[in-house]
This record gives C-alpha cells, structure tokens and sequence, in this order.
C-alpha cells in the first residue's frame, strides 16, 4: 500500500492547480485569480443544477471562493484541488438549500418553487446554433422541466446526480466532496437516476 | 422477480454493479417484459437529457467580484501589522504601553539589584575635608573622586567573596574579637589613613545622601533622624551585618589597594554609621534591658544619632556624644555592669565622639 505522504505529493504533481495553490498559499492573490478563472464555470454550473437558481448560484459561488480563500493554507493534497473546491460549493450550495427548505416551512417563497426561466439573462442564453426560435423555446421549455425535476429529488440524491451526471466526477471524488464511501455514492445515484427517469416520463412522456 | 424489483436494478445494470448471476436473471426478465425494456430505455435516455444539459455561462462581474473581495481581506491581513506602527490610530496606544511595560521592568531590575546598585554608585561629590583624628603632618588629600569608583567596584567583587565566606564565618562575637585583634596591623599594612576603614565599612552602607545633606550631616557631626531611620531600613541591617561579620583584614586590603585615599571618605564617615572612635563593651545579663537603659544613659548625656541595632542576641547601639561627657557617661555605664573599652584613637579627640557600646550576655 502506498505512504499516504507519497500518495500526496503523487496527487499534487498529478494537479494542474499545485502550483497555483502553491502561490496563494504564499499570499499571492494573483494565483488565486487563476484558479478562479479556471473553476468558475464548474462550480457555477454545479451550484446552478443544485439549486435551480443563476443568482442564487452566483452568491454561493462567490461565497465558496472566499471560503477557499481563507482556508487555502488548511488545503495539504490529500485529494485534488479541484475536488477540494468542488467539496466546499457542494456544502454551501446544501447550507442554502437548508435555508430555502426553512423558509419554505415558513411560507417564504423558495427556490425550489416552480420554474421560473431567466429569458432575459444574456450570461445564460444558449448559445445560437442555428436553431429556430420554435426549437430554443422547445428546449428550454424541456430543460427547464428537466431542472425541475431535479428538483424533485431528494437533496442527497440530488447532490450525486449533479456531480456524476451533470458533472461527470469519479465516484472516488465524489466520495472525496462528500465524505462517503463509493458504495453509498453509487446507491444513492441509482435512487436518484431512477427517480429522475420517473419524474422525466411524467413531464415529458415516453422519453424514447 | 417481480417488474419492481428489476426496475430497482435497473441503474445499477447499466453501470455494471450486478454481479452475474443478477445481471443474468435481469436480463432474462427483460426479453420477456416489454414494460420493463420499455424503462431501461427510458432510463437511458434520462440519462442522456441529464447530461446534454446545458451548461450556463458564469457572469463577468463574478470573477471581478470574487477577486475583489479576496483581495480586499489580503489587504486586512496586512494592515494588521502595518496598523501596529501606523501613526495615528494604534500606535499612540502601543507606544503608551510599551514605555508602561519599560518602566515596570526597569523598576523591577532596580529594585532586584537595589542593593549593588548602591554599593557601585559613584560617591557624592567630594568634600574638601581633613577629618580631624588625621595627622597634621600627613597631606591632606582631597578632590580626588576618581580612584574611588574602581575601589569600590573591586570592593563589590570582595563583597561577593565575603558573602560566600559568611556560610562559615565565625560568631560575630568572635568576628569582632578577631577585629579588634586585626586592625591596627592591617592599617599600617594598608598605610591609610583614619578614614579608610571607616570608607570600608561606608561600602556596607545601603543609601549615600545628597550632597548637601552630606555637608550639612558632617557640619553636625552626626547623622539626621531621617537618615538615621532611611539606616536602620532592613537592607541596610543586612547589608550592615554583612560588613561587621566579614573579616576586617578582607576590607581593609581592599582599602589598601587604593593608590590614592579618597577624599570623599571622610565626608562618608561622617554621614555613615562611622567607625566609632571608641567601642566599649557592656557585659550584663540582660542585654536587651540593658540596651534601653544604655539607651536613655545616652540620650541623658548629650547623645546623638542613638541608634539600636540587635543582631543574633547581642544589643549595639552607637551614637554621637560629646567628649567632655563622655567621662559621666562611663560611669553612669560602670553602674550597669562590666565594662571594656577598645579606644580606636589615642588620645581620644575632643568634642563629638561617635561610640559604639556593645552589649553582651555575661
């Protein structure tokens, strides 16, 4: 079995980031900018699929830059950068959810309420592809029924199915972000992919 | 297996997490079950619209924003120790603390080392003076301060020797035996003059006064009250205990290496608890009454600067009297019980003499 020490220093020099990382955790913020640069786009979309919302998306963002900001020297490479990142808009993303879960009990309007497209966002229009105004409108009617539907799922389950499906992690990082082992990761996927394919049926139809 | 139960397995089939056997009998289940084929398509292609899904774009103002309040707590870092010395708000403070905190300290040092301190202070200015038990024909040495800080440093260095002799030096009775048996010599050897020996002793000595004061003292011949009380201060009786149990030849060597005597010295025996010019020793039973008795003989008498010193059980006091008293004063003692005298100065001098009558146990 490998020396948990050398498994580290494998991880770091495997990481594109550990430089970076390095730097910041000198002071320097410029490398910092860099990683922002870097992981923005993925942690907004997986913030986004978590909580079905562009700003609320954006705050938890930002929020989970600076937490990594100022617990950066804490970061030793016991798993990759990014998985660390990732990890820590997974948890804000989930305080939020708690926050809009309460304030549902508390007759608040919430996030998860139904869908409400952001037709006027520049930022998230899909880009032209030569698609007619009838086929956009189509697919964003059926992408937003499908966020929807993510919705449904339980947080958990929601939370393994972004990371894996939407965004493709390993089950290991996964494990890593969650802190649970593989076996209870892939479980509650099934659940949630199981889920998810009854909900699409009921809002969709037959999907095939 | 019921439809609901592969369905369950379903994901799992298409991650390949079956084991064999179970992937076998799912698949079996399917070819006959075309509700159950029907959801693993479906599950396919949920699969597939969750992972077509679009991507959005992140803001322009988000990576601004990020970085600017990133660096902004960067730049609090920072100014935490660049605060710590900026002028205006926090450094009056820190400054008014830290010359708090020196202060302590440097009183705390003080009064640590308070009893060296004084013993290597420079001695007061000095006097023109010629003590009047020195010879005529002898030159009278004056204004000549400088040997006498080396002197008395070397004597601090003795000093420390002489407190490690303390551990095992004899009786004090025995001590001032020996020190009366010794000085004489030790004078010729040190060819000092009067004064010396009394400046030996003068190093024992906790506190000198002002100059003025000193001047004034010497004018009078005895020391004030308030010196006198300054004196009898603890410190001083250790320090002064330290000086009448230590062997006089010790100190007197020390005097002796003075190339030059020092004028300041007999300005300081004029101010210290003086080498008295006679010391008389009173044997009676009761030292302690007798002490008060020899007290108030004294006062009766014209003394001055009567101190009473008690050290191990033998009751000292010294004190100022006029020579012409001096006489009474003997025989008013005689009645008190046995007496011895030790005259440090033959004949005695006229006018103040300082005495020092020991009181011992019969």
């Amino acid at each position: 079995m490998m020396d948990p020490v050398a498994a580290a220093i494998n991880r770091m020099s495997d990481d594109e980031d550990a430089a970076y990382v390095l730097l910041c955790q000198q002071g320097n913020t410029d490398a910092f900018e860099v990683l922002v640069e870097r992981h923005q786009k993925r942690m907004l979309n997986l913030a986004y699929r978590m909580l079905a919302d562009y700003d609320e998306a954006c705050d938890v963002v930002q929020e989970a830059f600076l937490s990594a900001y100022r617990s950066i020297r804490t970061f030793r490479g016991e798993s990759k950068f990014s998985t660390w990142l990732y990890g820590i808009v997974v948890n804000h993303a989930r305080n939020r959810m708690k926050q809009a879960q309460s304030r549902l009990r508390h007759g608040t309007r919430l996030i998860d309420d139904p869908v409400e497209l952001r037709d006027g966002s520049q930022q998230r229009e899909i880009p032209d592809c030569g698609e007619s105004a009838v086929e956009q409108l189509e697919k964003k009617e059926i992408e937003a029924r499908v966020q929807a539907c993510i919705r449904t799922l339980e947080r958990e389950q929601r939370e393994v199915l972004v990371l894996r499906d939407i965004q493709g992690f390993s089950y290991e990082e996964i494990g890593d972000m969650l802190k649970l082992p593989e076996g209870t990761v892939k479980s509650r996927l099934f659940r949630a992919r199981a889920a998810l394919k009854d909900c699409l049926v009921n809002v969709l139809g037959d999907l095939r | 297996m019921t439809c609901k139960e592969i369905e369950i397995l379903l994901p799992a089939l298409l991650e390949g997490e079956l084991s064999d056997d179970e992937s076998r009998r799912v698949r079996d289940h399917l070819v006959k079950c075309p509700s159950c084929s029907k959801a693993l398509e479906n599950l396919k292609a949920s699969g597939e619209i969750v992972r077509n899904l679009e991507e959005v774009e992140p803001p322009p103002w988000l990576k601004t924003r990020v970085m600017a309040r990133v660096r902004e707590e960067a730049g609090q870092k920072e100014s935490i120790f660049r605060k710590l010395f900026y002028p205006l708000h926090i450094k009056i403070p820190i400054q008014a603390l830290a010359t708090a905190l020196i202060a302590v300290a440097a009183w705390n040092v003080y009064k640590t080392g308070e009893p060296e301190f004084r013993q290597i202070a420079p001695p007061p200015a000095a006097v023109q003076e010629v003590p009047r038990t020195q010879a005529p024909s002898e030159p009278v040495k004056t204004q000549e301060p400088a040997p006498v800080q080396p002197a008395l440093k070397k004597e601090s260095g003795e000093r420390a020797g002489i407190r490690e002799k303390k551990a095992r030096a004899p009786s004090p009775a025995q001590v001032e035996d020996q020190k009366m048996r010794q000085e004489p010599t030790v004078r010729e050897e040190a060819k000092a003059d009067f004064a010396k020996p009394a400046e030996s002793m003068n190093a024992a000595r906790p506190a000198a006064a002002p100059p003025k004061d000193e001047e004034a003292l010497r004018g009078a011949g005895a020391m004030r009250q308030p010196e006198m009380d300054r004196a009898a201060q603890a410190p001083a009786r250790d320090q002064r205990q330290k000086a009448l149990k230590a062997p006089v030849g010790a100190m007197a060597k020390e005097s002796g290496k003075q190339e030059a005597p020092s004028a300041a010295s007999p300005m300081l025996s004029a101010t210290a608890p003086a080498q008295p010019l006679l010391t008389m020793i009173l044997h009676s039973r009761h030292p302690g009454a007798a002490a008060g008795d020899v007290e108030d003989l004294l006062k009766k008498h014209g003394g001055q600067a009567v101190r009473r010193q008690t050290l191990e059980g033998r009751e000292t006091l010294s004190a100022t009297i006029q020579s012409d008293k001096l006489e009474a004063f003997r025989e008013k003692l005689k009645g008190l019980g046995k007496i011895e005298e030790k005259p440090s100065a033959s004949p005695l001098p006229a006018g103040a003499l300082s005495i020092r009558i020991d009181i011992l146990p019969e």
